[in-house]
């Protein structure tokens, strides 16, 4: 080779001292600067370890695998269920949360707040100050969603009788969940619990989800992922902006709806509940994308992301090929547009499970269909643009089912790779809503955060140790 | 697009090599890698070629859209990138194809391997196509356009039916000179990508291969015809050029091999059958073209003492009269 | 009837379509014959022999040729629709957009935007260039490691693992190479021609290149293995892949080895690969017994001069003579009494050494902060002892400030205090000419060499300076013009480090000072 490297032209990659790249230049050769700084944060032996996996024909493989198997996978639709029978392993005193684990003692206000009104709406406690107690006792068990198949965004609160989203991935028969959208406004979610949130959880749970139930039935499922491809050309990312996926899903529900039997006051309540709501489909897209992404999980030697959350405290990442283990930092401040009257000062840091859906492809990874987005996150439909692309660095692949108008069609970027994450330090983008850091605020921004480079390289060492186990 | 090599052919380098994309077509690409040497890309769907790479892509493939003529190739530590885009090729984990085809013996003595060949025949002689070789040698077959209007397509007769008969004769006897000669107005002949003469020869080296044995009078003669051949495959296009280049070191696209395979190796005419047929669905005229080389090449170095004396030569009803030579029908039915 | 071709240059169209767009023509109105075929000779003189063709076309056989036959009015209209139906969609931009958002952040990204790369230049700090390199190999580019502080175990890994997948690491501490005439690093600007150079010094293989390019020969390919290369430990393999390499490289004639002598089984398999290379081989062992190197075809060098002249002879198919090595002494003025010492102030650390070398034999006892011996280290490497080299591209004098190829200052305050000791009788410089140098040396150099001389002419002495230019006429420092510039300070300038030590061990021993005292 070294002989064969005489007998072609020479081009270089200059790694290092600029002023290098002129003599190759100037003489003719070919050079191409790389904009290099130390990466997996300056940490010099986890760049060993990286530079190892680095082509690695079997990581190659397995993420060829992984990506295969989200790739070809179909989320469809299949019904409602309530939490406590449909989830797996399910406690009845058991209220799951977003993001990675935590303690009670640590967990935000919003997620807080949230755990109290799910314990008031179950009817544990009979009042604020009973409910908060019986939180502290340690009389209720609380555990992420993702440990049982389901997701929820920012505080991502399901209690047992709450009822979910169930959602197929025919292709593998895995399934994922998620609960409903509660609209804008005071919400479970941002930490609310007022009795006016409560009672709305108690009509979602009696009129609206057996409405549903109803509706999906007589549709004989929905596949979800023809439906979040349309949407993403009518201007949807499907994370942060959900207007024409809602709208499609309720353009389909609604004659559905006529043809169950459901009292007619019950179809147009719940239909004005949907209508009111750009943001109901959201769930939806979520459950859709942790269903394409748990086929991709647990293939040995991958080094594809199969999990993006967060719990207001810490960010977690969770990767194929190393098992159910969380690799955390700090969660960020989002960074973005406030509503008038709130600052960063006022927002709690980065919160919920919906980091799911940039995990599958979408959100801030398919920026580029959605220029409306950047009216809530600040920046010009070519940043838009600039987003999507420098996402095709950090993955092993585009969804060819989610394709991108602005780019000629191409796929969506999709499936993050942490050894590429940790080699350019090009974060992973995510698209959010910001909640008040105080329980029940609401949502009081939007913007753009990014995940944090310790979850990977982290991972990328737990990877690495996994690789040499194996051998 | 990060894709992964399903096969690769045994011409192709397998972790480092630079070009540029030399010609893209609905379902190949063609890459430029040193002034005379070519490999291709293909998709799932298609057979594997000698200096081919076929991908394992999950639906079709736009080529067209993914390559543009000029556009800068190179497989660094065993992957395949292509400048400015991100379609990528791994070809770590393909599997290396390869038919060895002096490892197959045609034996028309042997009553199976008549059968084969015969059988072969009639698939040809139904289903090959009008306008390449053995329709321009009025072997009846289905009607097509033809693309060669009426009196060029006379006058290609006139050489091939002049120059063939002069091919066998020379190769049987061994006289590399005439065979050299006989076979040099093929080159770049006739219509096509890979013009009919040109795909007539990739088939029937085929064949020779297929009979050279452990017969070194046989062995060097084929050794100088395909020394002459790489050489003189100058005179037809790039494309076509790889194709008898291949041919001439003993390596030919799956199809192809896979009919030689079966003719020597099937027992079951089914087989035999359907291998023709693949053959035959080649581009356009190529795969007729190419079957009736690979046939005529095995005919070599038979015993088949009244095949190559005649001088009123007709390839047609020369071929036809050895199905129905005794040796092989009378063959064919003791053994049966 | 009338006729008409159109040719269409390099075009390739599966047959199929060849054959529709043939039956599409032949169907057009007026139009008799019609054939779309590639150029080949055989198919024009097909052609020709059908009546389609009257005249001769010049065509190649990747051209595609369409031939008509018919009336003449409906010819044009027939050519117009083949072209137009022969049109077919080009690459949109799928995925084609260059740089797809952002500049490369990593050699993957890199590769991403330049697929041809075939060599990695790492000059990143020394605890990541081990990993950037391990990085490049295996995405399949050769390295060049320009770092230092990397680990020898890194070294050996990294050689090992490259020689496996036949790639070749430069270095590390690898600061010169030439490759297919492009400098890389710190390298001048040199004719190409058919000597080929693996070196283990950098400046070593400066020296060599630039005086090959001085007597009229050239450069086919310079690889730099680092310094380590040699070591019992890494076993020399840069050096073998290298001059494997040179060996099969047909555009090389003649090979020259650069190092200081290596452990002896490394010197064995080197000598060794080298008289099997089928090629001259000039080895410069600094500092090695010449009759232990020469082979049939291995010529021994005693100074990189005498290598650069031999492989020159070689490569211009002459038979290599000894080098006169008389010194033009008419050109050093004499000198006051108590004017002792050499005193030469490098920036080459392989020049320094072969200074020490070559002076140790002719004065004695050389003080050095890199001494041959080890008793001749100096105690205090800012201050001159006797007859002293110094290499101040050493990391003790480098440290935290640039090397003195690119910033003359220390030099320079070194250079005003030899000149205030009243034993200095001659100073010996280097100036290092090429990319990755200081841009005007000379500009730097003068006002010092003036100030130097002033002070001790004040003092009544006349200070000697003896010097060389490591350059070339093409490097962007220009050798003639920096030539000029120090000649016209008085510095005597020889063509070769070699050939100025030679002149200042003459300025000591003509005055009956020098040798062993």
């Amino acid at each position: 080779m070294t002989q064969a490297l005489f007998q072609e032209k020479l081009q270089v990659l200059n790694i290092g001292l600029s002023s290098f790249v002129d003599s190759i230049t100037r003489t003719g050769g070919s050079v191409l600067q790389i904009e290099w700084a130390p990466p997996a944060e300056g940490q010099p032996e986890v760049g060993r370890t990286l530079a190892q996996l680095v082509n690695l024909l079997s990581v190659e493989t397995a993420n060829q695998t992984a990506f295969d198997a989200y790739q070809s996978a179909q989320p469809v639709l299949s019904g409602v269920g309530i939490a406590g029978k449909a989830l797996p392993n399910m406690g009845e005193r058991m209220i799951l949360h977003g993001g990675p684990p935590i303690h009670w003692k640590n967990m935000c206000g919003p997620m807080k707040g949230a755990i109290i009104g799910a314990i008031l709406y179950e009817g544990w406690a009979e009042n604020l100050a009973e409910a908060e107690a019986m939180a502290s006792s340690g009389d209720v068990a609380f555990e992420p969603c993702h440990h049982h198949n389901a997701v929820g965004p920012m505080a991502g609160i399901i209690s047992p009788s709450m009822p979910v989203w169930m959602v197929t991935n025919t292709t593998d028969g895995n399934q994922a969940f998620c609960n409903f959208n509660e609209g804008l406004g005071k919400a479970l979610r941002f930490g609310a619990n007022g009795p006016d949130v409560i009672t709305r959880l108690k009509w979602m749970g009696q009129i609206l989800a057996p409405a549903l139930q109803a509706g999906v039935e007589v549709l004989g499922g929905v596949d979800l992922k023809p439906m979040m491809a349309q949407a993403l050309h009518m201007g949807d990312e499907v994370h942060n902006r959900n207007a024409a996926a809602s709208a499609l899903f309720l353009k389909r529900l609604i004659s559905a709806l006529l043809k169950t039997r459901t009292p007619s006051a019950d179809v147009a309540a719940a239909v004005d509940f949907i209508a009111g709501n750009d943001h109901f489909f959201l769930n939806l897209s979520m459950a859709a994308c942790k269903a394409m992404l748990d086929a991709a999980h647990g293939v040995p030697g991958s080094s594809m992301v199969t999990a993006m959350a967060r719990n207001g405290v810490e960010f977690g990442i969770r990767v194929s090929g190393t098992g159910n283990t969380w690799f955390t930092a700090p969660a960020p401040i989002v960074h973005g547009l406030f509503f008038p009257g709130y600052t960063t000062a006022d927002a709690a840091p980065d919160l919920g499970d919906s980091a799911i859906t940039e995990t599958a492809g979408v959100g801030g990874f398919a920026m580029a269909a959605s220029p409306a987005i950047v009216k809530f996150v600040g920046g010009t439909p070519q940043d838009a643009i600039d987003n999507t692309n420098t996402m095709t660095h950090i993955t092993v692949g585009r969804n060819n089912a989610f394709t991108l108008p602005a780019l000629n069609f191409a796929g969506s970027p999709a499936g993050i790779d942490i050894r590429k994450v940790v080699d350019t330090g090009i974060q992973p983008i995510i698209n959010t809503g910001i909640a008040h850091r105080e329980a029940g605020i609401g949502q009081i921004g939007a913007g753009i955060t990014r995940a944090p480079l310790a979850c990977f390289t982290q991972a990328v060492s737990a990877l690495a140790h996994s690789i040499d186990d194996g051998q | 697009m990060h894709v992964q090599a399903l096969s690769i052919g045994i011409q192709v380098p397998p972790h480092h090599f630079s070009g540029t994309v030399h010609s893209v077509f609905r379902q190949a690409c063609n890459i430029r890698i040193e002034p005379q040497r070519l490999l291709t890309l293909l998709p799932s769907e298609k057979g594997n070629v000698p200096h081919g790479i076929r991908l394992h892509t999950p639906s079709q493939p736009a080529f067209l859209d993914l390559f543009r003529v000029g556009q800068p190739v190179a497989c660094r530590g065993g992957i395949l990138r292509t400048d400015g885009s991100d379609f990528s090729v791994d070809l770590r984990t393909a599997r290396l194809w390869h038919i060895d085809l002096q490892a197959l013996y045609v034996d028309l003595g042997r009553p199976i391997h008549a059968q084969s060949w015969a059988v072969a025949w009639s698939e040809l002689k139904t289903y090959h196509r009008q306008d390449g070789l053995p329709g321009t040698m009025e072997m009846p077959g289905h009607s097509e356009e033809r693309s060669i209007a009426s009196a060029t397509s006379k006058i290609l007769m006139q050489q091939v039916a002049h120059t063939l008969p002069a091919l066998l004769r020379a190769t049987n006897n061994l006289r590399l000179q005439d065979a050299v000669i006989a076979m040099r107005p093929l080159i770049g002949l006739g219509p096509g990508l890979t013009p009919s003469g040109d795909d007539f020869l990739v088939g029937y080296l085929t064949g020779l291969w297929c009979r050279v044995g452990n017969v070194p009078s046989r062995k060097r003669f084929l050794t100088g015809l395909g020394s002459e051949l790489s050489q003189a495959a100058r005179t037809t296009n790039q494309i076509s050029c790889a194709y008898l280049r291949g041919a001439a070191s003993g390596h030919v696209s799956e199809p192809i091999a896979t009919l030689a395979q079966q003719l020597t190796q099937s027992n079951d005419m089914g087989s035999v059958r359907a291998a023709t047929l693949a053959a035959l669905q080649i581009g356009h005229t190529s795969g007729s073209d190419g079957v009736l080389g690979l046939l005529w090449g095995c005919l070599v170095w038979q015993p088949l003492p009244c095949l190559f004396s005649d001088d009123l030569f007709r390839p047609s009803v020369y071929s036809d009269s050895v199905v129905n030579h005794e040796i092989l029908v009378g063959a064919c039915k003791r053994y049966s | 009837m009338a006729r008409a071709t159109k040719i269409i240059r390099n075009f390739y169209r599966d047959s199929v379509s060849l054959m529709q767009l043939s039956s599409t023509i032949a169907k057009l109105p007026g139009v008799e014959q019609a054939s779309a075929v590639m150029a080949s000779i055989n198919n024009i003189s097909l052609l020709q022999e059908a009546g389609l063709l009257t005249e001769p076309v010049e065509a190649s056989a990747n051209d595609l040729l369409i031939a008509l036959q018919g009336e003449a009015d409906a010819l044009e209209a027939a050519l117009a629709a083949a072209e137009s139906a022969l049109k077919q969609p080009s690459a949109s931009s799928t995925g084609n957009d260059k740089s797809r958002g952002i500049s490369p952040r990593s050699i993957e990204m890199g590769l991403a935007n330049l697929v041809g790369a075939n060599l990695a230049l790492i000059s990143t700090p020394g605890e990541y260039a081990a990993s950037e390199a391990f990085k490049a190999l295996r995405l399949g580019l050769n390295v060049m490691l320009f770092s230092d502080n990397v680990e020898l175990k890194d070294e050996i890994a990294l050689k090992r693992f490259a020689q496996d997948r036949d790639l070749i690491v430069m270095g590390p501490d690898c600061g010169t190479a030439i490759i297919n005439g492009i400098p890389l690093a710190f390298a001048n600007v040199v004719r190409r021609g058919t000597i080929g150079v693996v070196g283990a010094s950098g400046t070593g293989l400066q020296q060599v290149t630039c005086l090959i390019d001085r007597w009229g020969g050239g450069i086919s390919q310079a690889i730099g293995t680092g310094g380590h290369d040699l070591h019992r430990d890494v076993g020399g393999i840069s050096m073998l892949q290298g001059l494997k390499a040179l060996a099969a490289d047909p555009s090389t004639s003649v090979i020259v080895l650069i190092s200081k002598p290596p452990s002896p089984e490394v010197a064995g398999k080197v000598l060794e690969a080298a008289r099997g290379a089928g090629k001259a081989v000039v080895v410069n062992f600094l500092g090695a017994d010449p009759d232990r190197v020469r082979r049939e075809n291995i010529y021994p060098a005693v100074t990189l001069e005498d290598a650069s002249a031999v492989a020159v002879a070689l490569a211009g198919g002459r038979t290599p003579e000894a080098r006169k090595t008389s010194v033009p002494s008419s050109s050093i003025t004499p000198r006051a009494s108590g004017q002792r010492y050499v005193r030469g102030l490098y920036s080459g650390g392989t020049f320094c050494y072969e200074a020490s070398l070559l002076l140790k034999k002719e004065l004695g006892q050389i003080n050095s902060n890199t001494p041959v011996e080890p008793g001749d280290r100096l105690s205090d490497v800012w201050t001159s002892q006797k007859h002293t080299v110094i290499d101040l591209g050493d990391d003790l004098f480098t440290r935290g400030r640039p090397h003195p190829m690119i910033d003359h200052r220390l030099r320079n305050e070194r250079l005003i205090k030899e000149a205030g000791d009243p034993e200095a009788a001659v100073i010996l410089l280097d100036v290092v000419l090429g990319y990755g140098s200081h841009p005007d040396p000379a500009a730097e150099l003068v006002p010092a060499i003036q100030k130097a001389r002033d002070l001790a002419a004040k003092a009544g002495r006349h200070l000697a300076i003896v010097g060389f230019v490591c350059g070339t006429a093409a490097d962007p420092q220009n050798l003639s013009r920096q030539e000029t510039a120090l000649r016209e300070v008085g510095v005597t300038l020889a063509e070769s480090n070699a050939q100025a030590v030679r002149m200042a061990a003459s300025v000591v021993l003509e005055a009956g000072i020098g040798g062993r005292l």
